[in-house]
């Protein structure tokens, strides 16, 4: 699918973007910089002090010139550390600001990306971004421009004074560390790559035991715990393999640094000792190379797992551009084009909808795309006047909630057009538009926090009388009331589980609270009993007077409360009316009404 | 997933009783635990070699004070080298065999405990997976027994290292110039405290950090899921808001970390250049009067740089051995817990005829406030076919976990051809009656392996012939791949009908006395449809069979219907002898059943 001329672009583009947050920091990062330049300078003067005092040993010294060469040495490493201090502090602390700016870049793209986006994208995948290969450019920009600046300036300065000590003996204890960097970059990526392996087997082990887990009654209900298990350690085995392959070259690499650096001390000591013998270099020469070897050891290291990191990172960051590339599909765009007003506007007097009244006009509406349906709306046309509620019933699948969609500019229409208060809504801002409808929708999300947070979810706030007032048209005040910490207990996992009756006359309140002039209840009923629903219908009768509100319902109870009922079957209005227009009529409505007085009196027993 | 939750981030301080529980888990090892001491103890004498050989060559050969001739200094360093190379290789060769043989120990020892937990899991009882959701157990199976792994592999011996180690250097020193090696330990509580504190502020840093990006994620996760709430109530801005703070707050973590890390380091080569400083000044004196050699001198400067490592793994490792107690706690809970439905202590065996099926004043809640089976009493002869109908909650699905014992009954009893249920072997009861539920579990794998579920028992030819006779083999045939053709994630690739066929036949290659079905009220096309009725007529024949019925043609084929309401029998006979009656199941029947009479006559 990728050409390699795209990849190579993309590439290009993912430096563009891991430059351009590093650019916003450059004072910072060149100072950090400078740090750096400065705690290394210094480092490198100590073993050359140790060569000073060796050399000076040999020839006799007084006690007076060691303690200042002792002293020397402290001072050289307390303001090194200073230099050092600042280069973590500032350059690691960049990288960690540049992690804050791209995790909110990438919220705030994902907050204006439309549901269609999210049809496509599973949130694993997302979060799988935001998280790993967020974690991923934040090494690169961070530790491995560190690191690799420090190599590169380490390097070449010890490199240097190597050479000016002896360039035999440099050459002798170099070769072992390129053999290191070369070991680091390439078991680096081998490990990655088993490390890969590992990971593959370990998420063959959890989907067995997750699948097991989830059809545990199956297992059951056909004694297959044995085979189950059999299953599952051959999965745990191969697991284990996987392991072990990677073990043997990770246990492999730390010892074999230590030793390749040990032979980079053999090389010293055989042909350094050997200048000694021969009087080519002094005593304190082989014991400073010694120590500019020491320093080498962790650059050296360090540039083959740079390396890696830089790949990896840029790969991340290619997934990143990718999900930052997509363009949201709703927008403010047309209302920006043809009245000038500002995006995210709201409240412009001249976007604004004249009052709350709903047309749709001849609309149709399909997904697209791969596993497109067809049409789920197919020519739609209704009316919802100021203040009027009107219900809308169907069957299952008849399109009821893709109507809420499409008023709430969720998605777009294929065809025809949704028209509020005289505007057609894609000629409103958003925020106008969405500002203007309490919705309850069918599938209640709420979110882990206090219940009354939930419920302030769409205002700027929310006081007590008006909590108190909205919970108890919802019939929902005297049931959290009891709960332990009440309006502030916390819903999910850490918090109560809330049934699903009761998330819906959260969500109700929620609504409510918005005091929008447009309520939709989407099916927002269907987990309460009868007797709650009549009592939520009773007092919800004063909100629906003054505000328009579409209730969509398979139940006939619900649509009784409305002043007219549309009736939706495999996405078109087939029928249209007053509850009792359309029971007489004998149609569809009929029908359903006829059922659902039948399971009345079973209820009823 | 790959982020943590915060609950499960706890760590717990040394718990002997537990540590010596998982210390059990090494014994079927310790041949391995052994050896690996052993190479241990080697390897950490090998890590003191190098500086001694350094001094070695440099006071014999480089800075002699004895006379000895240039040659015979070339052949002593060369021979020093050459033992300097031994003891690095032989070091290397320890340390890899050490190291290999603690992770095969480690995955060894996973490896049992995950099967532990797995297999107690198999054993528990369907209430507890009722109330520990999967993701819960997943946890145990996977990142608890990970943490353990860490503790193993790096730490319980790691921990051996590190002290000998230091007790080596500490050793050598002495013996090389005692007076000097007291003034160089002078640095080593600095060295200490200055560890202890970098470790306190880094493990703050490193929770804080845990804690707070398990809250950004988990906030981030909830708002992708829930986007369109975010989105329909404008909220985008307050949202965007919040997350700013909770990223703040991880900022602030980090940074905690990162100043932690950023002072430490410079503070111990502080200290290291101040060990190093004194040497130079005590021990160049003691150079300068002829007390200590050059080669003494060298090796104590690089012995005192190699001081810090083993001081700072030790805190570490403590660090892993926390949050070890703490998966330990969680893994052992599970492993502690005995399954409450379990065989008979001495199991009567199953008879090898269509059985009769009693339930005698059966009463049952799930949990003790609501009860959904209230007193219920009905007989199923041998070979007899009957179907329960009622509305929906009145207890139906009840009826068949309580018959394969998912639960057991509160009070009254659950009779086969006159033995209570419990009495019976889990296992015989179970493969005596086949259970089709509604929601047809399909599990990963070939069609073929839905039907025979990995029972090597099962031939080839068997489960051709079973899939034949119910129907299945059609569809089967016509997939690509027949019977080794791959079903998706929850088998997504079959359309309902073909699911309940599958069911039917991964039931009855058992070829099972009992036939317990929950009938799918999703319709399917008509062809299907009649496949399927004619497969669960072929099914019924010659078995004893209850069917929670959906359809009219089976409510029309059984010999009697039970109606269930509200966890009571209210009505029990043939259909037509209920219709007459005009009761509750006439109101069923036109709401549930009447309907399909109509298509019934369209088709």
């Amino acid at each position: 699918m990728i050409t390699p001329a795209s990849s190579k672009e993309k590439r290009r583009a993912a430096l563009r973007t891991i430059f351009r947050y590093l650019g916003r920091y450059r004072g910072r990062l060149a100072l950090g910089g400078l740090s750096l330049i400065a705690a290394d300078l210094l480092v490198l003067a100590n073993p050359w002090i140790l060569k000073t005092v060796v050399d000076a040993l040999s020839r006799g010294v007084t006690k007076r010139e060691l303690l200042t060469y002792a002293g020397l040495l402290v001072a050289i490493t307390a303001v090194g550390g200073v230099f050092r201090f600042l280069m973590r502090r500032i350059m690691i602390g960049v990288s960690r600001r540049i992690e804050v700016d791209m995790r909110a870049d990438f919220f705030r793209h994902l907050q204006a990306l439309s549901p269609a986006f999210y049809h496509r994208h599973r949130t694993g995948e997302l979060m799988a971004l935001a998280t790993n290969d967020l974690n991923a450019v934040r090494t690169l920009v961070g530790p491995a421009v560190m690191y690799s600046m420090n190599t590169v300036i380490i390097g070449s300065l010890s490199i240097t004074l190597m050479a000016i000590l002896s360039w035999k003996l440099t050459i002798a204890a170099l070769l072992p560390m390129l053999v290191l960097t070369v070991a680091v970059y390439f078991s680096v990526r081998l490990i990655h790559r088993l490390f890969e392996r590992v990971q593959a087997k370990f998420a063959a082990i959890n989907a067995r035991a997750q699948e097991n887990l989830s059809g545990i009654r199956v297992v059951k209900a056909y004694a297959r715990e044995p085979y189950e298990i059999e299953q599952f350690a051959a999965a745990s085995n191969e697991y284990v393999d996987a392991n072990l392959k990677l073990f043997r070259v990770q246990s492999m690499l730390h010892p074999l640094l230590a030793t390749v650096a040990g032979f980079g001390v053999v090389a010293i000591l055989l042909v350094g000792g050997g200048l000694v013998i021969d009087g080519e270099i002094t005593l304190g020469t082989f014991v400073a190379f010694n120590g500019y070897l020491m320093m080498l050891f962790w650059p050296v290291i360090a540039l083959g797992w740079v390396m890696n990191m830089t790949e990896q990172g840029l790969a991340s960051m290619q997934r990143i551009n990718d999900v930052m590339a997509e363009e949201p599909e709703i927008t403010d765009a047309r209302v920006v084009a043809t009245t000038g007003v500002a995006a995210g506007a709201e409240g412009a007097a001249e976007v604004r909808p004249r009052d709350a009244s709903i047309r749709f006009e001849d609309v149709s509406f399909s997904y697209g795309g791969n596993g497109d349906r067809g049409d789920i709306l197919k020519g739609v046309t209704f009316e919802v006047k100021d203040g009027e509620t009107v219900a809308i019933v169907g069957p299952t699948g008849s399109g009821k909630t893709t109507v809420v969609s499409l008023l709430l500019r969720l998605y777009d229409a294929t065809r025809g057009r949704i028209v509020v208060g005289g505007r057609d809504v894609r000629d409103i801002p958003l925020r106008e538009l969405r500002g203007m409808v309490g919705l309850v929708p069918q599938d209640i999300f709420l979110f882990s926090e206090s219940i009354r947070d939930n419920i302030a979810f769409g205002v700027k706030e929310l006081p007590d009388p008006v909590l108190q007032e909205v919970t108890r048209t919802a019939s929902i005040e005297e049931e959290v009331n009891e709960f332990p910490n009440r309006f502030e207990s916390m819903i999910g996992e850490r918090g109560i589980n809330l049934s699903g009756g009761q998330k819906q006359r959260v969500a109700i309140a929620r609504a409510l609270a918005k005091r929008p002039r447009i309520l939709v209840l989407d099916d927002a009923l269907s987990s309460v009993d009868a007797t709650t629903e009549e009592k939520i219908l009773g007092s919800l009768r004063g909100e629906l007077e003054n505000r328009t509100a579409i209730l969509i319902s398979h139940r006939i109870s619900t649509a009784r409360e409305a002043d007219r009922v549309v009736v939706l079957n495999d996405g078109e209005v087939v029928e249209q009316g007053t509850h009792d227009e359309l029971v007489a009529r004998g149609g569809l409505y009929a029908e359903m009404n006829h059922k659902q007085m039948l399971m009345a009196a079973l209820e009823r027993g | 997933m790959e982020y943590i939750q915060a609950d499960e981030l706890q760590e717990k301080p040394y718990d002997r009783r537990l540590m010596s529980r998982l210390l059990a888990y090494l014994k079927p090892y310790k041949k391995y635990v052994g050896a690996s001491l052993v190479l241990l103890a080697v390897e950490s004498l090998l890590e003191l070699a190098p500086p001694f050989i350094t001094k070695l060559a440099i006071d014999r050969y480089l800075a002699p004070t004895g006379d000895i001739t240039l040659d015979a200094r070339h052949a002593g360093l060369l021979q020093v080298v050459a033992v300097l190379g031994v003891a690095l290789i032989a070091g290397f060769l320890s340390s890899y065999a050490h190291g290999l043989m603690m992770s095969v120990v480690g995955q060894r020892v996973m490896f049992d405990m995950r099967m532990q937990i797995f297999k107690r899991l198999q054993r528990l009882d369907v209430s507890f997976f009722d109330r520990n959701p999967v993701g819960r157990l997943m946890t145990r199976l996977t990142n608890d027994v990970e943490t353990l792994n860490e503790m193993f592999t790096a730490g319980v011996v790691a921990i051996f290292l590190d002290i000998l180690t230091l007790v080596g250097i500490v050793v050598v020193l002495v013996w090389l110039n005692w007076k000097l090696a007291l003034i160089t330990f002078t640095v080593l509580p600095l060295l200490y405290v200055c560890a202890h504190l970098f470790r306190t502020k880094a493990r703050e840093s490193y929770r804080n950090v845990r804690v707070r990006l398990a809250a950004l994620n988990t906030f981030l996760q909830e708002n992708v899921t829930g986007m369109a709430v975010v989105q329909v109530f404008n909220r985008e801005e307050s949202q965007f808001g919040r997350f700013s703070r909770l990223n703040k707050k991880l900022y602030d973590a980090h940074i905690q970390g990162v100043v932690a890390h950023a002072v430490f380091y410079p503070a111990v080569e502080l200290l290291s250049s101040v060990a190093i400083a004194m040497i130079v000044a005590f021990g160049g004196l003691d150079v300068i009067t002829g007390a200590m050699t050059f080669g003494s001198l060298v090796a104590f400067i690089q012995y005192a740089q190699r001081f810090y490592r083993p001081i700072s793994d030790l805190s570490e490792k403590y660090n892993i051995l926390q949050s070890a107690m703490a998966s330990s706690e969680r893994i052992f809970g599970v492993l502690d817990r005995e399954p409450r439905i379990v065989d008979a202590a001495a199991p009567v065996s199953m008879p090898g005829q269509p059985s009769e099926v009693v339930f005698d004043h059966v009463s049952f809640s799930y949990n003790k406030d609501t009860e959904v089976l209230h007193d219920v009493s009905f007989r199923v002869g041998a070979g007899e076919k009957v179907a329960i109908v009622g509305y929906t909650g009145a207890g139906k699905t009840t009826i068949i976990s309580l018959l394969s014992r998912f639960y057991d009954v509160e009070e009254g009893r659950i009779l086969i051809d006159g033995a209570d249920i419990r009495d019976y072997r889990l296992t015989d009861l179970r493969r005596h009656i086949a259970t089709v539920l509604q929601d047809v579990f399909l599990f990963s794998g070939s069609v073929g392996h839905n039907i025979h579920l990995g029972d090597p028992s099962i031939t080839e030819d068997r489960m051709r012939e079973v899939a034949r006779y119910i129907n299945a083999e059609r569809f089967i045939e016509r997939l690509p791949n027949q019977y080794d053709e791959g079903v998706g994630e929850r088998g997504s690739s079959l359309s309902v009908g073909e699911r309940q066929l599958l069911s039917f036949a991964r039931a009855l290659v058992y070829d099972p006395k009992i036939l317990v079905l929950d009938e799918a009220t999703s319709s399917v096309d008509t062809e299907t449809e009649f496949l399927v009725q004619d497969a669960l007529r072929k099914f019924m024949a010659g078995r004893t069979s209850i069917v929670i019925a959906h359809r009219l043609s089976t409510i029309r084929y059984v010999d009697r219907i039970i109606v269930l309401h509200k966890g009571r029998v209210v009505e029990e006979g043939t259909h037509a002898e209920l219709l007459g009656q005009g009761g509750h199941y006439a109101k069923l029947y036109e709401l549930q059943f009447k309907e399909q009479e109509s298509r019934e006559m369209v088709d």
